[in-house]
């Protein structure tokens, strides 16, 4: 039997907060691995990121009184209370110092780069370098850009250059989707006169490819290895320390988004008119597997037979709209071809089935499930 | 007198619990980075 | 842009688990919870009688109760004030808690301690016998 004196402060001191230490979160303190909280701006939701995972939290309030009390020996000058613990043989004494109404739960979620008021660049660096003086855009360093992300680094390193992220004279920014197109381009063609293995591309190499194809024609075009490097990150999978393999589906995805917005943004396209046209546009030589079916998400059927391009960020952000928007291009849709144009809003996570049938019809045809409206 | 004074010192030195029938939990939203240093 | 690493260099201390026999953290802080508000003045009153109130590191502090706790059963008992009596008892925690400690001035903050029990009363108070 021990007993505690307990004493309170009267005026509780409000800079504590308790946080869930989830086994994930435990791990990486246990590590030693930094752990820190950041937010966009003041405004903005705070994630906890470790070195390779970001949590946003959760504050959660509830209605008891929860006291943290430390052990203050009995330096407390106040009399010795009433007989209760007379007979105790330990006694110690607890200050109450801080109150706490909620807990702080961190959950899992997906890092995310603010990228959003990052200058574009689009090969002109002179223009690039002169807006350096434009006050609406943000020319800052990519530590900065890391530093303002609600994402953990290992998450931001895996992420930047698959969103075109650059560095440019110490200025961080993203490489607009024409330079990637032309730089892919070019690198591509440039590796194949090399002879360099498209399955184990190095930087270094890469880039002295490239270069030296440049330095042969009179273009104006410069490229940086750190350019370099974005579209290799951007196109390939790491295969080892240094060394990187093409994806050929992210490469066929590319210029198939690049033939539809040619050949089949103002007006449809047979499907088998459109393979021809997606063909022309890879370097000469190249060879790749194409398959429509990787295009989902950016085109849709308007009769049900022809193909035409559709960008997903010109749909309407409400759920409702959206769906409507989409029966009124076109009233059927296949389940696979819809999907990529909805999921995004599918925030509750609901199985994709459930989630269609909240806002249209979903049938079965043979194999087939169709998706039109209700 | 006595026993008024010994009300007024408990009145004055009141020190208990209010008890709570049940026991509320609920989750807000997201929490900002200045909610966080509230 | 805001951003902020969390201290943790009291980390060495924080990963020593209690052994269940003391309801402190090594570091000795305690986490007492009570279905209810723990009520008292906010400022100490004029006839403190049973001095009750005190400073402490120039802060009004006031003695609230006692709490008794037998380790065999991890039951504990909370008397509060003249009248109330608390029956809880001392339960580990499914997820354990990060005491952070948000310092205004410097901006840091810091891993105070982890908790992994605490002494809960969730029963109506009963009288002192």
């Amino acid at each position: 039997m021990t007993t505690a004196i307990l004493y309170s402060k009267l005026n509780y001191d409000s800079n504590y907060k308790l946080i869930q230490l989830t086994p994930e979160i435990f791990g990486a303190l246990y590590a030693k691995k930094t752990l820190e909280f950041k937010a966009t701006d003041p405004e903005q939701p705070v994630v906890l990121c470790s070195e390779d995972t970001t949590w946003i939290l959760k504050q959660k309030n509830h209605s008891n009184t929860v006291l943290l009390m430390k052990e203050v020996g009995s330096h407390i000058n106040s009399s010795t209370p009433n007989a209760l613990i007379d007979k105790a043989q330990l006694c110690t004494h607890h200050l109450g110092f801080t109150k706490l109404d909620s807990e702080l739960e961190p959950r899992l979620t997906e890092g995310q780069i603010n990228f959003t008021s990052l200058p574009i660049y689009n090969g002109d660096k002179s223009e690039f370098l002169n807006n350096t003086k434009d006050r609406s855009l943000t020319y800052w360093s990519l530590e900065n850009v890391k530093r303002c992300s609600p994402c953990s680094e290992r998450e931001f390193n895996n992420k930047w250059h698959s969103i075109g992220g650059c560095v440019i004279n110490g200025y961080a920014c993203l490489l607009s989707h024409d330079f990637i197109s032309r730089t892919l381009h070019i690198m591509l063609m440039s590796c194949m006169a090399e002879n360099l293995a498209l399955d184990e591309m190095e930087i270094d190499r890469t880039f002295e490819a490239v270069k030296k194809d440049i330095d042969d024609t009179d273009s104006n075009i410069t490229f940086t290895k750190e350019m370099i490097a974005t579209v290799i990150g951007k196109f390939c999978t790491p295969c080892g320390s240094t060394t990187w393999k093409l994806d050929e589906k992210l490469v066929s995805v590319w210029y198939g988004i690049i033939a539809l917005k040619k050949f089949a943004s103002s007006r449809m396209i047979s499907e088998d008119e459109f393979m021809i046209k997606w063909k022309s546009q890879f370097p000469p030589y190249f060879s790749c597997n194409l398959d429509f079916s990787v295009l989902r998400g950016h085109f849709y059927r308007p009769l049900g037979s022809g193909v035409q391009y559709l960008s997903v960020s010109t749909l309407p952000n409400d759920v409702r709209d959206r769906f409507k928007h989409l029966f009124k291009l076109q009233s059927t849709w296949e389940l696979e071809e819809i999907e990529p144009y909805i999921k995004g809003l599918n925030i509750k996570g609901l199985k994709i089935d459930s989630f269609v049938m909240k806002y249209a019809r979903r049938r079965k045809q043979g194999k087939r499930t169709l998706v039109s409206s209700r | 007198v006595e026993e008024a004074n010994a009300d007024n010192t408990s009145e004055n030195v009141r020190i208990w619990v209010q008890y709570n029938e049940g026991f509320s939990n609920a989750v807000r939203k997201n929490v900002t980075w200045s909610s966080l240093w509230q | 842009m805001p951003a902020v690493t969390i201290s943790v260099s009291k980390l060495q201390n924080l990963f020593q688990e209690g052994d269940g026999t003391t309801i402190a953290t090594p570091l000795g802080n305690t986490l007492l919870e009570i279905q209810g508000d723990l009520q008292f003045p906010s400022e100490p009153p004029s006839n403190d009688e049973d001095e009750r109130f005190s400073e402490y590191e120039e802060e009004n502090v006031v003695r609230f109760g006692v709490l008794s706790f037998d380790s065999e059963y991890k039951k504990a008992t909370l008397y509060v004030g003249e009248k109330q009596r608390l029956l809880g008892s001392v339960v580990k925690l499914e997820t354990p808690l990060g005491l952070l400690k948000f310092d205004h001035e410097t901006n840091r903050v810091e891993l105070e301690d982890v908790i992994n029990y605490k002494v809960i009363f969730k029963e109506r108070p009963l009288p002192i016998m």
